[in-house]
């Protein structure tokens, strides 16, 4: 293993740990409403299902809110992304956020890349890394 | 009346329920914390991190307690991560309807404050770097300047915990691609914390 792999290891084990301090101070009243939320959500879970007669009643509501959700998402994608305010860097952030389906990205030029994805446990090839394998 | 094995298949029907609802709680107590703390990176706000988290918690209990317990994790943070964009796009949207309104006053004929215009910077600079109190809130506020994908990569990689195909299930993109945006999140925070690290 390189020392430049070894430094990134050594990185993300410090940042893990760093992370987790954080999340192990959170504020006794966060902690609390995340108990609350918790608790709220294992009692939905044993609530029985609703019954189909009530899904039925909904269904033209449902029709509604569809159409509704059509015409917004049309409204949408006529809005300019540069009309946005801000500067380059949240034109940035909301263009990304929008086209947040984006998927294989692969950093061809990146030796380095390569390098740190051989040092992977994880990684058995490049086709692995191409989701082809 | 019940006959003594109805009331046993009833019996055991009901402690079932028990161990599938004790199962659902013990699994949300080990994520709440990191769960909130990966919502609050992504939106600035305790307020909307904490509704994030309540309602992620809602829908995986409405939706999916019936599904193994192995497959709620990446169940949880994919609910998490639309959640986080959802809470992302309403403020996009709230910014263009008040960047049409001209001159907007509170009854003292003072101008309102956009809540969007006032939140930290994204990527804060040298200075403001340097007056940043500790370890903790350096990283954290390097990657809240990360592009939201490979700050999703590496939360849900290094923080989480999740694996390769977790993180993609999770994040709803190829495995090619969060060792992407985790590779490239790991070489922008380097390069940003240099000289905290």
């Amino acid at each position: 293993m390189s020392e430049s792999d070894r430094n990134l290891q050594d990185f993300e084990r410090r940042s893990r740990e760093v992370l987790n301090q954080g999340a192990e101070s959170i504020g006794a009243d966060v902690r609390s409403r995340l108990t609350q939320a918790r608790f709220k959500a294992v009692e939905e879970a044993r609530k029985p299902v609703a019954p189909a007669a009530w899904m039925r009643s909904l269904l033209p509501a449902g029709g509604l809110a569809a159409a509704v959700a059509v015409a917004l998402l049309a409204w949408h994608g006529s809005t300019r992304l540069t009309d946005l305010p801000g500067g380059e860097s949240s034109r940035g952030e909301a263009l990304e956020i929008v086209a947040m389906t984006d998927d294989y990205d692969p950093l061809e030029d990146d030796v380095e890349f390569y390098q740190w994805l051989d040092s992977e446990p994880e990684v058995e090839s490049v086709a692995d890394f191409a989701g082809v394998g | 009346m019940l006959r003594c094995g109805d009331f046993d298949r009833q019996r055991a029907k009901r402690e079932l329920a028990l161990d599938a609802a004790r199962d659902l709680e013990r699994f949300l107590a080990s994520v709440e914390k990191r769960a909130f703390k990966i919502a609050q990176i992504a939106v600035r706000d305790t307020e909307d991190a904490l509704d994030i988290v309540q309602d992620s918690m809602l829908q995986l209990a409405r939706r999916y307690a019936g599904r193994p317990g192995d497959e709620w994790k990446p169940l949880f943070y994919r609910i998490l991560q639309n959640r986080i964009r959802d809470c992302q796009r309403r403020r996009m949207a709230r910014s263009k309807i008040f960047a049409w309104l001209p001159g907007r006053q509170n009854a003292q004929g003072e101008d309102y404050e956009d809540p969007v215009d006032v939140a930290p910077s994204h990527e804060p600079g040298p200075g403001e770097r340097i007056m940043i109190a500790g370890a903790i809130d350096a990283l954290q506020s390097a990657v809240q300047a990360l592009p939201p994908r490979q700050q999703q990569a590496f939360l849900l990689r290094n923080f989480e915990g999740l694996d390769v195909a977790d993180t993609a299930a999770a994040m709803g993109c190829s495995e090619g691609s969060v060792k992407t945006h985790y590779f490239r999140a790991l070489q922008a925070l380097r390069a940003a914390l240099g000289e905290h690290w």
